[in-house]
């Protein structure tokens, strides 16, 4: 009743009756009930003439079986169901039922050998694949996997029988999921199996489906990638090298093909062959497979991608490697090796006589791959054509051919490197001599040459010889010690002298790589000279090399630590050996820039030493640059070090190294620097108390007041857990104190200096947050009040607004109410032109308050300040008067400027109309550029907010681009910029009806007076003029 | 001097005009445009009337309308286009003139119901590619179309709206840049890349190049027969009336070329007799040419590049030429004093190859009156730094002008077409 | 495979194409290429006083500026010379190989001539062919004559010619060249447009 209660029920719900025969399987493993009993009570639904009910009855006890394991079973009765089974598979109907139900027999390890056989012999008879769908085929194969995992040696002793038998079964298998199969079937029997007598037939039956043009169907339930296929039937096709005879010829006429994927598969399947046959075996075709491959790389055609010429040249390579397996670095006389590595050189140099041309340039790379592909091919192909080469170079007089020919010998450099490899290489150096090493004097000359012989300006001579140089001077055992220190030498000199950019450049990255391998020839050669060259004092005429050029080069050749070490010392010497030589505002800063500039980039390779530096340099930095100004008897020409310019540098050292501290060693700093900046007591880096520098006393000699920049920079590194010195209510009162300097103050460095010190104090320390609110409400009723001057209502606002940035920054619930404040100042007369420029700074980044300075976050931070002013914003912005419009759109670009995209894209529709507007404010180019540049991000992001403006979007791009009289270059450019991606980004349709009118009215913009608008004009237009053809 | 004044300018079209000709009777102007569609403008109040579009896949290079009498006015308009096929075009509601004065209604009032009254009517195919030129006989039977696969065709309209081809002319060994029709003689003329001009008549219903006018040295771009004026003296110029007494019929030709010249030709030799012309066979390649052409003169150098445009106005006789160099220039035939010889600037090269020039054939020559072209108006940077593709002349139409007053219309690769008076 | 008219033609190295001297960088420190990422405005810089062009802290170092304001600063005039010109068709792919006409020294910048006029000036560019019998020459001819009309403004004549004695049917090609009419006849021809559009994809 089990069987007939799964027989009513498999067809409306298969998962229960899956359920009946598990728990009859568990009875039968426990022992409850006997299969035999089972197979009895399936007696006469399993020989009913109706064929579904017969196929439910199978399909009920293969359920079953696959529910028990071998040891419920005796061998006597899984050899009755097998050979029951087997009598069933004539019945097509029922065949998948009894494939599943045979595989789960044959799980059970139980089938003796004789009916393994049977069943493998009536599938090949009575089994044609092709009636059945694509899931009974499935079955049957997963049956025949089963058995060649549990069964093979038994499938072998079939011998031919199985061969030819699966052959037929599985021909002209098409899905995808079944061919996975198959490829791995067919692989195992081309791998153990006897195939000598079909190897033609297997042959044809897996090469008929080369090449794989399978697309996975979108829903493809299955997930076979073409890829896949590909590798599986790749690996099939190289299995045996039997199939070397019927497989490389057909590859080699598919190499015709103009598809360029089919190209692409035969050279990787000939790749993989190369391998898998071995040296024996290719010996055979290497000759063949060379004379079609070659023609790939040789003459590559112009639509073509390299990709082609890549697989080719892999070709290429694979028969070097394979045919020099077992040699190491010889080439026997006669070898297939030495035939290949002849023929390859004699056919590459017919071509490279002409060193100038195309098809020299292809040879000199198919030459180069073959003497990579191993020593011992390196060595034939260098003993077979650099000779010949050399005789080439001796026999070119026009320079042309000279740089080719030197172009081509890279090539063979870049080979010798990759067998020989460079001198940081772990891996051991082949053991014989380099072959190449020969001619090495001759080379070093020829290329020592080109880059310091004759003139200077042929750029690209001088380009290839440094590369040739560096090339040499990396290869093991090529050049002698001396050599390569000479290289270093013409390095230097190369740096020093006047020439094209780009061969300085390419010679200072040549000496960078020297620092990784032999930084001690730096430190010896390159450092002397390069300091030499710095002028002692401010240079007056143009001299050969400008500082800054040798500036940089030291920068970029000194981020490790050994080398920064020696910079720093020598720097700070010539710092003062130049002041002293009145040496004026640029020269001092440049020298303090290259530190700041090797700082910047070890804190952004995040090298550990960074914070060791605070010690060793801090102090000298500081009495070179500040405390020398207080002595009274300080030479006038130490003036300089007052400057802005330097003092910003100064500054900027300080703060990296400050914030690099952790918070102890920052306490323990600011016990000293408070002394000097605030208390302007004693201390250990100013022992003598000398000239009045107490600026929060109110006293201090008025030029010197801008050096509080240095205490901005350095308080603004403080991490947050830092005390300030003196006692514990000062924090309160130095707040009142930069408050009050922050708001009259002279000049506005100082003033700036005090209103960042005062923004790190709201921000980071939150005990003084009552004092905060307090100024705030003071500040905002006083800007009420009608009888405030203009001078201190602007003063107010500024402070306002660097309180709001510390607030907004740390997202303090204060900054709710705050913004629509802020807001309401933008509709005044008065107050308007001024605060428009705060929301620059409540959202734009500062250098000063940002995370490396340790300041308090909040992760929102600038979405939830969004969300409280841009709708404000839109509101005041409509009810305004028409004069006090622009500040809302000033105040509005620059928040968009400075949020991410994805904040303002689901206000777009709102906020377009005001972009619009914003791009009519002839009077701030500034705000038009920033709104341009907004409007570039947020349209290629959300095209659709920019279609329902088309119309006036285009016409106010327009005139930004073309009237050159409201519009500074870069809004001109930054419009036409704009406007050229809208082809792309917003697509055909929505901007073909204004193709004629932006062609038309670009045409002026072809005769802007300057020419990078030109530039961008002709591009725009060829983007317009492109649509609606017809793509081909 | 007198100068070239400009009345006015028509609103610019989307794309550079190929062509401007003006209906024989009408104040209809219709522009062949490289929009792929022809515009029509009323001459009256200069407002754009209709755009015929949809007609062609490719610029309309050529347009010229059918000669009407008033008496029984039809507006039937040839387009020519580079898509290889040349279209005949009909307007069915042609009543009273006053109709084609221009919408009295608004300006902006849409004329939609004048839009479709154009008809479609049939497209001549045949050419393998561009055509460069469209022209009706005088006689209003005839079509001449030309192109760059270096045939002359003519068709003939058997009854409405069928034509046949009667002649493929393989004349020219390049492109055919013109075609022309003698104003009242079956005289049809083409001008070519390969820088000449050749003629054509029919002489019982078999077309053969009766002459080869060559002596530019480059592409011949336009080409324009001289129109039969009223012989009364016309009162213009202080130099003195100059009569055009010639033959009968008047036949002489103008052509603007590349070589940036215009060369005025006249027939130097009449066929023997008219019965002879059948005799002479005339299948044979090297068949004799039965007319000689000569340069008569050439005009004053005054284009700095290709010429692209001519004009021979039937009223004043004058001639107008546009061209790459942006200018319109105007010339006119004047009398020279001191006694009647024969025409001495006939340059040497211009003997007409093939036909040797028999005595008799010298007497047959009418003593002409000695005359030199003069420049007498020259407007430069007419279309700004554009090139003016067509010059054309016309009768003045709109109110302020007076009965007899003439024109001349210009159209440029600004899509712009002037209209100016000669002061 | 269409046999190639010239299957190996010399190949100039890109560094010898001429290129514009960069204008004379100004040597102040913080112009140079390691110096870039120090912000060129001071720390305490007060963003409420603009100065022209300097509102933002980005706006100095925007990656896309890449023009260099000449000495006139905003409103100076460049005029377009002939180097000018030869970046415009320099670019531009031969229709046979992945190369640049300039590559391949077809269009070569002492061979560009401009007669400055007013209203209407010129520009001569004259071609040489990789072989004298080269069948694509008019092609490529017709390529550089479109780019320059798409690419200047109209007061400029485009006359492209092939050089005096570098191609067997020299004159021909160049009358075709001269040609207005079919030179807009070959532009609304479908497969020769299409030939053109993958030609002047190069010049970005």
């Amino acid at each position: 009743m089990d069987a007939k209660l799964y027989l009513i029920t498999i067809d409306k719900n298969p998962a229960e009756a899956a359920e009946i025969a598990a728990n009859v399987a568990r009875k039968i493993e426990n022992k409850e009930t006997k299969l035999l009993e089972v197979v009895q009570s399936l007696g006469e639904p399993l020989t009913d003439e109706d064929r579904t009910i017969r196929a439910k009855a199978i399909a009920y006890l293969g359920a079953v079986l696959n529910g028990i394991t071998g040891k419920s079973v005796t061998r006597q009765h899984v050899s009755v169901l097998a050979e029951f089974l087997c009598a069933r598979l004539e019945d097509e109907v029922a065949l998948k039922e009894t494939s599943l139900a045979l595989t789960a027999l044959v799980k059970t390890g139980k089938v003796p050998k004789e009916d393994i056989l049977k069943v493998a012999e009536t599938l090949f008879k009575t089994v044609d694949m092709k009636k059945h769908p694509q899931g009974t085929r499935f079955v049957v194969l997963t049956l025949l996997d089963r058995l060649m995992a549990d069964y093979r040696p038994v499938l072998k002793e079939m011998g031919d029988d199985f061969v030819t038998g699966f052959v037929s079964l599985v021909a002209l298998e098409k899905d995808p999921r079944n061919l996975m199969i198959v490829f791995s079937l067919m692989r195992v029997i081309l791998v153990e199996f006897d195939i000598e007598r079909h190897v033609e037939a297997l042959f044809d039956g897996v090469y008929c489906y080369f090449p794989i043009t399978f697309r996975p169907p979108p829903d493809d339930p299955y997930q076979i990638t073409t890829q896949q296929l590909k590798d599986r039937l790749r690996d099939c096709l190289t299995s045996t090298p039997l199939f070397a005879p019927h497989l490389f010829p057909p590859l080699i006429e598919k190499l015709d093909s103009t598809n360029e994927n089919v190209k692409k598969d035969s050279l990787q399947t000939m790749v993989t062959a190369a391998k898998n046959f071995g040296p024996l075996v290719m010996r055979k075709y290497y000759g063949k497979i060379w004379d079609s491959v070659k023609y790939e790389v040789l003459n590559a055609l112009p639509n073509e991608s390299d990709e082609v010429m890549d697989e080719a040249l892999r070709v290429v390579k694979e028969l070097g490697s394979t045919l020099s397996y077992g040699l190491n670095g010889t080439v026997p006389e006669g070898s297939p090796l030495a035939i290949y590595v002849k023929t390859v050189s004699k056919e590459c140099l017919d071509s490279l006589k002409e060193p100038q041309t195309k098809k020299a340039k292809s040879a000199a790379i198919l030459l180069s791959t073959v003497a990579s592909s191993s020593s011992s091919a390196y060595y034939g192909i260098v003993v077979n054509s650099v000779p010949a080469l050399m005789t080439i170079y001796e026999g070119a007089e026009e320079l042309v051919k000279q740089k080719s020919w030197m172009e081509v010998i890279l090539h063979m450099l870049d080979a010798g490197l990759s067998v020989y490899g460079t001198w940081g290489d772990l891996n051991p150096a082949p053991v014989q001599e380099n072959p190449l090493a020969k001619f090495s004097e001759r080379l070093f000359e020829i290329y020592s040459q080109a880059l310091m012989g004759g003139s200077k300006d042929d750029t690209s001579k001088r380009l290839i010889a440094l590369k040739g140089l560096d090339k040499m001077a990396r290869m093991r055992s090529f050049l002698s010690e001396a050599d390569i220190g000479v290289v270093v030498v013409y390095l230097n000199e190369v740096i020093l002298e006047e020439n094209k950019e780009d061969v300085r450049k390419q010679a200072l990255d040549n000496l960078l790589d020297f620092s990784k391998y032999r930084s001690n020839l730096l430190i010896e050669k390159t450092f002397p000279s390069l300091m030499a060259a710095l002028p002692d004092e401010e240079p007056k005429e143009l001299v050969v090399v400008p500082y800054p050029i040798i500036l940089e080069a030291l920068a970029k050749l000194s981020l490790d630590r050994a080398i920064f070490d020696v910079l720093i010392t020598r720097l700070l010497n010539k710092l003062i050996v130049i002041v002293r030589n009145n040496a004026g505002e640029q020269y001092v800063q440049a020298i303090l820039a290259t530190i700041l500039v090797v700082l910047e980039k070890k804190v952004a390779r995040e090298d550990v030493d960074v914070p060791n530096y605070y010690g060793r340099l801090a102090t000298s930095i500081l009495t070179r640059t500040f405390i020398v100004l207080l002595s009274s008897e300080a030479a006038s020409c130490f003036r300089v070090m007052h400057s802005n310019s330097v003092l910003s540098v100064t500054a900027r050292i300080l703060n990296i190294l400050i914030r690099s501290l952790s918070s102890e060693e920052q306490s323990l700093a600011l016990k000293e620097l408070w002394k000097l900046f605030v208390s302007g007591e004693p201390s250990q880096v100013r022992s003598a108390v000398a000239g009045g520098f107490r600026p929060f006393q109110g006293e201090s000699a008025s030029e010197l007041d801008s050096s509080i920049i240095i205490f901005a920079a350095i308080f603004a590194g403080l991490r947050r857990e830092v005390e300030i010195p003196q006692h514990k209510h000062a924090l309160p009162d130095f707040f009142k104190a930069n408050v009050e300097l922050a708001r009259s103050s002279a000049t506005s460095e100082v003033r700036q200096a005090h209103l960042v010190i005062t923004s790190v104090l709201v921000n980071k320390y939150a005990s003084i947050s009552g004092q905060v609110s307090e100024v705030v409400d003071g500040l905002i009723t006083g800007l009420k009040s009608p009888n405030q001057s203009l001078e201190t209502a602007e003063n107010n606002i500024r402070l306002l607004f660097w309180i709001g940035k510390g607030l907004v920054t740390k997202g303090d619930k204060s900054v709710v109410k705050l913004l629509p404040r802020l807001v309401e100042l933008l509709n005044s007369q008065q107050f308007g032109s001024v605060a428009r420029r705060g929301f620059a700074v409540l959202f734009g980044d500062n250098e000063f308050i940002n995370q490396s300075n340790h300041a308090v976050l909040s992760r929102l931070a600038k979405q939830k300040a969004f969300a409280l002013s841009v709708p404000e914003i839109v509101e005041g912005f409509k009810s305004a008067q028409a004069d006090l419009k622009s500040n809302y759109l000033v105040a509005l670009s620059a928040i968009l400027r400075s949020v991410p995209s994805e904040v303002i894209l689901p206000e777009l529709p709102e906020l377009f109309p005001l972009l619009l507007q914003s791009l009519d404010l002839d009077e701030d180019a500034d705000v038009k550029k920033a709104t341009i540049g907004t409007l570039y991000v947020t349209i290629t992001e959300s095209p659709g907010a920019a279609k329902e403006h088309m119309k006036s979007l285009i016409t106010r791009l327009l005139k930004a681009a073309s009237e050159v009289s409201t519009n500074p270059p870069r809004v001109r450019a930054s419009a036409l910029r704009c406007l050229k991606t809208f082809p792309s980004v917003i697509g055909n349709d929505d901007v073909r009806p204004y193709k004629s009118l932006v062609v038309r009215s670009l045409v002026p913009v072809l005769d802007d007076p300057k020419r990078a608008v030109r530039k961008e004009a002709v591009t725009c237009r060829a983007k317009w003029i492109a649509i609606d053809e017809p793509e081909d | 001097m007198p100068t070239l004044h400009r009345l006015t300018s028509l609103p610019p079209l989307p794309d550079r005009i190929w062509q401007a000709t003006v209906h024989p009777t009408l104040p209809i102007l219709a522009l062949a445009c490289a929009d792929k569609a022809v515009h029509l403008f009323s001459l009256t109040t200069f407002a754009p009337l209709s755009t015929i579009d949809g007609g062609h896949k490719r610029s309309v290079r050529s347009v010229a309308f059918k000669p009407s009498t008033p008496s029984a006015p039809e507006i039937v308009l040839a387009t020519g286009s580079f898509d290889a096929t040349a279209g005949i075009w009909r307007h069915d509601n042609v009543n009273a003139e006053n109709s084609w004065d221009g919408p009295v209604k608004a300006e902006g009032e849409d004329d939609e119901e004048e839009e479709e009254d154009w008809r479609f009517a049939v497209v001549l195919e045949g050419h393998e590619n561009e055509i460069k030129g469209v022209a009706w006989n005088a006689g209003g039977d005839k079509i001449a179309t030309c192109s760059r696969d270096k045939s002359v065709w003519v068709w003939e309209e058997m009854e409405e709206d069928n034509f046949e081809t009667v002649a493929v002319l393989q004349e020219h060994s390049a492109d055919v840049k013109a075609v022309c029709w003698h104003p009242e003689e079956d005289l049809l003329a083409s001008a070519s890349y390969d820088d000449t001009v050749r003629l054509y008549r029919e002489d019982f219903d078999d077309w053969t190049c009766i002459s080869i006018l060559s002596g530019h040295t480059s592409t011949v771009w336009s080409i324009d027969f001289e129109k039969p004026h009223p012989s009364t003296l016309h009162d213009h110029s202080h130099s003195g009336p100059c009569t055009h007494t010639h033959e009968s019929t008047t036949s002489r030709l103008v052509s603007a070329s590349d070589d940036t010249t215009l060369r005025v030709w006249h027939r130097t030799s009449l066929p023997a007799t008219k019965a002879s012309r059948g005799l002479t066979p005339s299948i044979i390649r090297g068949q004799v040419l039965e007319e000689e052409w000569e340069t008569q003169s050439v005009l004053p150098q005054v284009h700095t590049r290709a010429v692209y445009g001519v004009s021979w106005s039937g009223r004043s006789g004058r001639i107008a030429s546009c061209g790459g160099d942006g200018k319109v220039v105007v010339y006119e035939e004047r009398e020279v004093e001191g006694d009647v010889q024969e025409s001495t600037d006939k340059p040497a090269e211009a003997a007409a190859e093939g036909a040797e020039e028999t005595k008799e054939d010298e007497k047959k020559k009418v003593p002409a009156k000695k005359t030199e072209w003069v420049v007498i108006a020259e407007l430069e940077g007419a279309h700004g730094v554009h090139e003016i593709n067509s010059v054309t002349w016309s009768r003045r139409w709109d109110k302020d002008g007076k009965e007899g007053d003439e024109i001349l219309l210009s159209a440029g690769d600004d899509g712009v077409v002037n209209v100016y008076t000669i002061e | 495979m269409a046999e190639m008219d010239n299957a190996n033609p010399t190949v100039l190295a890109a560094s010898d194409l001429p290129t514009r001297k960069p204008l004379q960088k100004r040597a102040k420190a913080s112009q140079l290429g390691i110096f870039a990422s120090i912000p060129r405005v001071s720390p305490v810089r007060d963003p409420f006083t603009v100065t022209p062009g300097q509102l933002y802290e980005s706006d100095t170092s925007d990656s896309e500026e890449d023009f260099e304001l000449d000495a006139e600063g905003d409103n100076g005039v460049e005029e377009i010379d002939s180097q000018e010109i030869y970046d415009l068709i320099a670019p531009i792919s031969d229709p046979e190989h992945p190369l640049s006409l300039g590559e391949l020294a077809v269009v070569n910048l002492p061979h560009i001539y401009i007669t400055p006029g007013n209203p209407i000036s010129t520009v001569l560019v004259e071609i040489t062919p990789t072989i004298t019998h080269c069948s694509l020459a008019t092609v490529i001819g017709l390529g550089v004559r479109v780019r320059l009309e798409q690419a200047l403004p109209p007061r400029y004549r485009v006359d492209v010619r092939i050089r005096e004695g570098t191609h067997s049917t020299g004159d021909q090609v160049n009358k075709q060249l001269a040609d207005k009419e079919r030179v807009a006849a070959a532009c609304e021809n479908e497969s020769l447009m299409s030939l053109l559009r993958k030609m002047l994809e190069g010049c970005k």
